[in-house]
């Protein structure tokens, strides 16, 4: 882009180094061991403490009104959660699903009759008959007046704040208080740009008071590092002495914080809220498989947060898996095929890799766990393919291996060791008929070191292989499906441009068996394609005829799994447009 | 909502309908004005501002809010005084400002680290200085941008749009210039900044 | 009345600033005008004398080979009756034999001012070369003619007046080449109506919409196109902008679109161009021009003679019986040039645009065709030089026809597709059928669509603004209809360029000059008006200065109506199509239906000779 500052040629702004985790435990040797992960024993999802308001059947009901129309909720829920039932919830700061309740910030008032002052509505449960004003004069008096207390000694300092744009202070303004500010005396100061952690930083002027980092870090990692000190206009949230905000779950607090109090250093002045675009997709950090957004702007990928889904991850996500967007750096992406280090059209690279792996007399496939299903089912046909007799061609069985990142570390609340995405879907299609993997990932490095076969094709490009191993690729037919370019890929001798997990339709099985679905952020440019598409145009140049397409292999998942939100992506593409964030208003 | 249509009949009389007393009238109002502005030494009516005849300067004839090549406003220290909060590039109609925001690691925290403005996509709508909240960015220089023999003559960098800035004392809320800096510096006994 | 008080003050001031040119003009002006006066009085008018007490009219008879009986008339000019003797072809001429004097000749007596009206016819055959060398007797020597050719042959019409033998008539036979009696003429006549008069006039009209616009609006319009000649810096009010655009058109990258179909695309200016100047031979923009007695008045039958070609010209490029049929045949082949651009560009708004055009030039044509129509009735002839003798000898169509002219008006500035019928164009939404075009080419569906205008204005002066021709036959083939009507014109033409002059001088700067010329000749006409006064002059002019001025005043006529359209173009809003089309159809059709209608039943009411009960 010529229309750059001359000092700077690149468009996108790089994102701010942020400090990736240390580096994982080495990986636990696994010949012998069931690959396949599992979530601990005693496992659940770290889900809402707080119960929706939405009756499930054979729940107790309660039956109130609210702004003059009746609601049946469930027993035990508060009046904000039944109050979202009717349409916007009662403008809240506090009060998060999955935590527990403070009822600190007030902001929640709300009038219920015969009941003499106003009543936090987060904290007050639904009772029979009960009657609620949610807008009345005196609870907009109220709201109103929360907000001009709130804002008192707030810096305002939306401009640089990586919050604007989807801050709840913000939204909250605008929708309920929206007045000049009537201070007059200085603001009180607090420390600004606090470094209070790995990923964190805090900026103690900004902070609400809201308690929720708090109660997030003592509820979910059980860590506790955040405290409140100090009192009155001084109460500032805080570290406990010689402690920082370490824990593998803490940009967590960045996403419930509802102002820009706490910020990621890795997001810190990347781009603004507003312009990015987000995309629900599937985590693929590890074998848990979090739902999250991944949040891009012009095919760069920005940011992944979570979001909920109470089978799996609840709101929560971990800051390891935040970092897997870094896989999608447009720097190292693969756009075409290479040929012995030649750049070739894809057709005749396809052809190539055609005819080199119907010569082969010793030929092994790698399956991949962080491959999609649909892209390991394809190298099952592939491999079958290869295995059948045909006029002029004897079969040749392939040894069949899964590879996929080393293992790393795990815990009893969302990280799983297994760091792959799909380790159960990619062990399902390679063991196919026979029931078992031929052999696993830790022998394939031994025997392409010891040149054991004069073909090999790998569906991904993450792995870790040893030198001597990479070095045996060389020589041999060594096919690598590709998305971007790993000490793997780079050791191949044909290298097939693969479109990486943001530009795909595709699915993985996670660790309790539930497909999880990935979504395309952009539509994958230049020769990337779908690795299962890949496969397929493979498949074809070998003279196959109606191989399934990606699309069609997702359709049959779908129904197999009765998956009614991918059934729907599958037929209807426009539903996997990614959204505006300039229109989502608020997070946190 | 649904969309209805309302008929509003016309009252024409045959006047009206005839046309052609209308149209006479317009034609004596123009053929009026014709003649007028024609034969009358000074062209009577004619207010045009007779731009590049000799003795006559533009610039006197510029409005107080005309809008110009843009500006960058500096700080106390020289320094640049737009925080990259990107409301000018949204903004902008013409979407022809490029901004990359850095850490300036001190306590403005945020600046531009490049901050491009393409003067041949701009549409001089003078959103931009509307949006921006730090008095930034301006529009008075009172400067019509002059074509360029090459567009990347035109597309003005930091450097180029600060070096017709000066420094901007404009505070965030208007209240007076230095209410920030009057109020008390953060207490160190509240605070423990390793920074 | 300040108002006239403050134009007076500033008049003297204006003079006493320009005192110097006004004396050398006052100097310029006595010089000319006693130049005049002095030839005017050293020629005192003769009173007649016999024999020339009688004129022939016409002065001289020419016959060519196909010539039918001419009527030639006698006319008594002198105060007392006088008896005309036998008429006969005179023996003593060598061609005597081949002319006859028809039986309506008869010797008698004729009242002062009274004519007698008689034919000669030629025996053509006579004068067919029979193969053999034929001496003729003449001084000039031998002429050799073919077995096929004519010869030229020369007689003398003579007759006797008040018994004395009156100088007659010269008469004269010849067969001129096709180059000489059409080619020539025909070529050179264009070259003066193109060049001389429809590409300035074009031109100056791409100047003049925008300086005419900016002046109705309060602006100031093009201005700063300069001509550097010398040192001079000539601005003239902008008019140089015109040859600054012609430049720039030129030079502009001629741009054809990637999937435009090149031939079409290239050919569809020409098409829209050419007819355009083409339908400009049916146009008349003077009487006839004699070429033997240029600085003679001549009598109308003089002019009638040559306007038929005998012994002069038409001033009329191509005289065609069914002229204005011609006319609409070649004007509708203008939609082949839009309809072809727009299909040609492949671009949806050209294609738009085009659709528009053809739809509304046929839409309008049926208008303009029915329009004339009424004319047609009231006339009696399709051909446009005798439509405007008709005109001359009754009165103009505008009178006959006022609804006709409104008509044809809007249904010629529709055809023209400028506003307020500018659809096809339609510059704020889909630009047209030329969207594509760029230089040259543009240019020409530009100066094409501005010859339009032209041509239009042309034709409503010729059908209803009686062509040359100034109101109630003022004007006459010999001069002007009688001395009062020259003063009328004189002090009319003379005051009122005068005015103008002093208008324009006013506005100062460039205009000083422009306007003191101006008028100086106003002044000129004021002083040969008061010179007419004393004199009676002005019934006898020579033929040139007839000539001249009837195609001064019908350029005066068509720079007119071309100043109207340009001010309707710039005054009305532009129709919706519906309402283009509702107009022309709902609107134009019906009424010059009624037109005809009407027309027609007091054609056969009113008109002599059209009601055979009668
Ligand atoms: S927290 Fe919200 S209101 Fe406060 S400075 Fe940031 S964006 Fe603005
Ligand atoms: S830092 Fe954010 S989440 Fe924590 S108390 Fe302050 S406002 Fe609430
Ligand atoms: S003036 Fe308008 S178009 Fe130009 S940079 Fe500013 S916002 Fe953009
Ligand atoms: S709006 Fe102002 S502060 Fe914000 S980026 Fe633009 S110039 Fe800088
Ligand atoms: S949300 Fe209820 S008190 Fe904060």
């Amino acid at each position: 882009m010529s229309n750059h500052d001359s000092r700077s040629t690149s468009s996108t702004i790089p994102p701010t180094p942020g400090t990736l985790p240390p580096p994982s435990v080495a990986p636990a040797p696994r010949v012998g061991m069931d690959p396949r992960p599992h979530a601990p024993e005693g496992w659940a999802p770290p889900v809402a403490p707080n119960r929706p308001a939405e009756p499930t059947e054979g729940q107790e009901t309660v039956t109130l009104t609210i702004d003059g129309k009746e609601v049946t909720v469930a027993k035990g829920t508060n009046v904000l959660e039944a109050s979202g039932l009717l349409g916007e919830e009662v403008c809240h700061f506090c009060y998060h699903q999955g935590l527990s309740i403070a009822a600190s910030c007030r902001q929640c008032l709300v009038e219920i009759e015969k009941m003499g002052k106003l009543q936090p509505s987060c904290q007050v449960p639904v009772a029979e008959g009960m009657v609620v004003h949610t807008s009345s004069p005196t609870v907009l008096k109220a709201r109103r007046e929360m907000l001009e207390f709130t804002l008192k000694n707030h810096p305002i300092d939306c401009p640089i704040c990586d919050k604007a744009g989807e801050c709840t202070l913000q939204r909250h303004y605008m929708a309920h208080d929206h007045q000049l500010t009537r201070v007059d005396v200085p603001k009180i100061r607090k420390p600004k740009h606090k470094d209070i952690g790995r990923e964190i930083v805090l900026d103690a002027e900004r902070c609400i008071l809201c308690s929720r980092c708090v109660r997030f870090c003592e509820e979910i990692p059980g860590t506790a590092e955040l405290t409140m000190s100090w009192r009155g206009d001084h109460e500032q949230i805080d570290i406990a002495d010689g402690h920082r905000l370490d824990n593998a779950y803490s940009i967590n607090t960045v996403d419930i914080c509802p102002v820009g109090a706490l910020t990621a250093k890795d997001f810190r002045f990347a781009i603004r809220a507003w312009e990015l675009h987000a995309t629900p997709t599937t985590c693929n950090g590890c074998a848990t498989g979090c739902a999250v957004e991944l949040h891009t702007k012009h095919e760069q990928a920005y940011r992944v947060v979570p979001r909920f889904d109470p089978a799996v991850n609840g709101h929560w996500m971990c800051d390891e898996g935040r970092y897997t967007y870094k896989e999608l750096d447009p720097q190292a992406r693969v756009h075409r095929a290479e040929v012995d280090g030649a750049t070739v059209p894809l057709a005749d690279a396809i052809a190539t890799v055609a005819t080199r792996l119907t010569k082969a007399r010793k030929l092994a496939v790698v399956f991949s766990s962080s491959a999609t299903n649909e892209a390991n089912d394809a190298l099952r046909e592939l491999a079958e393919v290869l295995a059948t007799s045909v006029k002029g061609r004897e079969g040749i069985t392939a040894t069949r291996y899964v590879l996929g990142h080393p293992r790393g570390e795990g815990d009893a609340i969302l990280r799983d060791a297994d760091k792959n995405p799909n380790t159960n879907g990619a062990h399902d299609a390679a063991a196919g008929s026979a029931g078992d993997v031929d052999k696993h990932e830790a022998e394939l490095a031994l025997e392409l070191a010891g040149r054991a076969y004069d073909a090999v094709l790998f569906l991904d490009d993450s792995g870790e292989l040893s030198e001597v191993a990479l070095a045996g690729l060389a020589n041999i037919t060594s096919v690598c499906l590709a998305s971007r370019r790993t000490p793997l890929s780079s050791a191949c001798s044909i290298v097939l441009p693969a479109a990486s997990w943001a530009e795909i339709l595709g699915t993985y099985t996670n660790r309790q068996g539930l497909l999880r679905v990935v979504q395309p952020a952009w539509r994958p440019e230049h020769d990337r394609k779908h690795r299962a598409d890949l496969l397929r145009d493979l498949m074809l140049a070998m003279g196959l005829r109606n191989v399934a397409t990606a699309k069609e292999r997702t359709r049959l998942l779908a129904d197999e799994h009765e998956h009614a939100e991918l059934q729907a992506l599958v037929t209807d593409p426009k539903a996997m447009r990614p959204t505006l964030l300039r229109w989502a208003n608020m997070r946190g | 909502m649904t969309i209805s249509v309302k008929k509003v009949s016309l009252q024409r009389t045959t006047r009206d309908q005839i046309f052609l007393p209308a149209i006479l009238e317009g034609l004596l109002t123009t053929a009026r004005h014709f003649f007028k502005n024609t034969f009358t030494p000074g062209h009577g009516d004619v207010e045009t501002i007779r731009y590049g005849e000799p003795g006559v300067d533009v610039k006197d004839y510029y409005p107080e809010r005309f809008r110009g090549v843009h500006r960058l406003m500096h700080r106390e220290d020289g320094s640049v005084r737009c925080v990259a909060c990107m409301c000018c590039s949204t903004v902008c109609p013409a979407r022809c400002i490029y901004i990359e925001a850095e850490d300036r690691r001190d306590d403005a925290e945020k600046a531009p680290r490049s901050f491009v403005i393409d003067e041949l996509k701009c549409v001089v709508c003078g959103f931009c200085v509307e949006a921006c909240p730090c008095d930034a960015i301006r529009m008075d220089t009172r400067e019509h941008w002059i074509p360029t023999e090459t567009r990347a003559e035109a597309v003005l960098g930091k450097v180029e749009l600060m070096s017709r800035g000066e420094q901007s004392v404009a505070v965030q809320g208007g209240l007076g210039a230095s209410y920030r800096e009057q109020a008390p510096k953060a207490d160190p006994r509240f605070t423990h900044d390793p920074r | 009345m300040t108002q006239v008080t403050s134009i007076l003050s500033s008049l003297a001031e204006s003079l006493r600033r320009h005192a110097g040119v006004l004396r050398s003009a006052s100097v310029l002006t006595l010089a000319v005008l006693l130049g005049v006066l002095s030839t005017a009085c050293g020629e005192p008018p003769t009173a007649t004398e016999d024999p020339v007490a009688v004129r022939t009219e016409p002065g001289e008879l020419v016959f060519h080979p196909d010539t039918r009986p001419v009527a030639v008339s006698l006319v008594n000019i002198s105060e007392k009756p006088v008896v005309i003797g036998r008429v006969r072809v005179d023996e003593s001429t060598p061609d005597w034999v081949g002319f006859a004097v028809g039986d309506d000749a008869k010797p008698g007596r004729l009242a002062p001012g009274e004519r007698m009206t008689f034919h000669v016819g030629v025996d053509s055959g006579y004068f067919l070369g029979s193969g053999d060398v034929r001496p003729v007797v003449e001084a000039e020597g031998e002429q050799l003619v073919a077995d096929d050719e004519y010869r030229e042959g020369k007689a003398r019409l003579a007759f006797t007046v008040d018994g004395q033998d009156h100088g007659g008539m010269p008469i004269r036979f010849e067969d001129p080449s096709w180059v000489g009696q059409y080619l020539g003429p025909a070529l050179v006549k264009i070259l003066l109506l193109v060049m001389g008069f429809i590409m300035p006039l074009a031109s100056l009209l791409t100047w003049m919409e925008r300086k005419q616009s900016a002046m109705m609006q309060d602006r100031l319009g093009p201005n700063m196109a300069a001509l550097k000649i010398g040192g001079a810096n000539l601005r003239l009010w902008g008019i140089p902008h015109f040859i600054a655009d012609g430049v720039k058109m030129l030079f502009k990258e001629d741009f054809i679109p990637r999937k435009a179909h090149r031939a079409l695309y290239s050919a569809a200016p020409l098409f829209a161009f050419i007819p355009a100047l083409v339908v400009f031979a049916i146009v008349p923009f003077g009487d006839a021009l004699c070429y033997d007695r240029m600085l003679e008045p001549l009598s109308a039958a003089d002019v009638a003679q040559c306007a038929d070609g005998r012994g002069g010209t038409p001033l009329q490029i191509a005289q065609i019986d069914v002229g204005l049929l011609y006319y609409f045949a070649v004007a509708s082949l203008a939609t082949y040039g839009t309809a072809l651009a727009g299909w040609s560009s492949y671009n949806k708004w050209a294609i738009l645009g085009a659709l528009r055009a053809s739809a509304q030039m046929i839409s309008y044509e049926v208008a303009i065709g029915l329009t004339i129509v009424g004319a047609l009735l009231v006339y009696g002839t399709l051909e446009p030089h005798a439509l405007v003798k008709a005109q001359e000898s009754s009165y103009w169509g505008i009178a006959l026809q006022p609804l006709a002219f409104v008509l044809f008006f809007t249904a010629a500035m529709a055809e023209t597709k400028r506003a307020p019928f500018d659809l096809p164009e339609g510059e704020s939404e889909i630009i047209g059928y030329f969207i594509e075009y760029s230089g040259m080419r543009f240019g020409l569906f530009f100066l094409g669509e501005f010859i339009e205008v032209i041509f239009m204005s042309a034709m409503l002066a010729t059908l209803f603004l009686g062509g040359w021709g100034l109101p109630f036959g003022m004007l006459g083939p010999a001069g002007f209809s009688s001395p009062l009507m020259a003063q009328l014109f004189l002090f009319g033409a003379g005051a009122g360029l005068t005015v103008m002059g002093v208008a324009a001088w006013r506005t100062g700067k460039a205009g000083e000059l422009f306007g003191a010329t101006v008028a100086l000749v106003g002044i000129i006409h004021l002083f040969i008006g008061v010179w007419s006064l004393f004199t009676g002059w002005g019934t006898e002019i020579p033929h040139i200065l007839v000539v001249g001025l009837g195609m001064i005043i019908w350029g005066g006529k068509v720079f007119l109506l071309c100043g109207v359209q340009l001010l309707i173009r710039w005054t009305l809003p532009r129709f919706r199509y519906d309402q283009l089309m509702s107009l022309g159809w709902k609107g134009l059709l019906p009424l010059s239906i009624a037109n005809i209608v009407l027309t027609a039943i007091l054609v056969y009411l009113l008109m002599p000779g059209a009601n055979p009960a009668s």
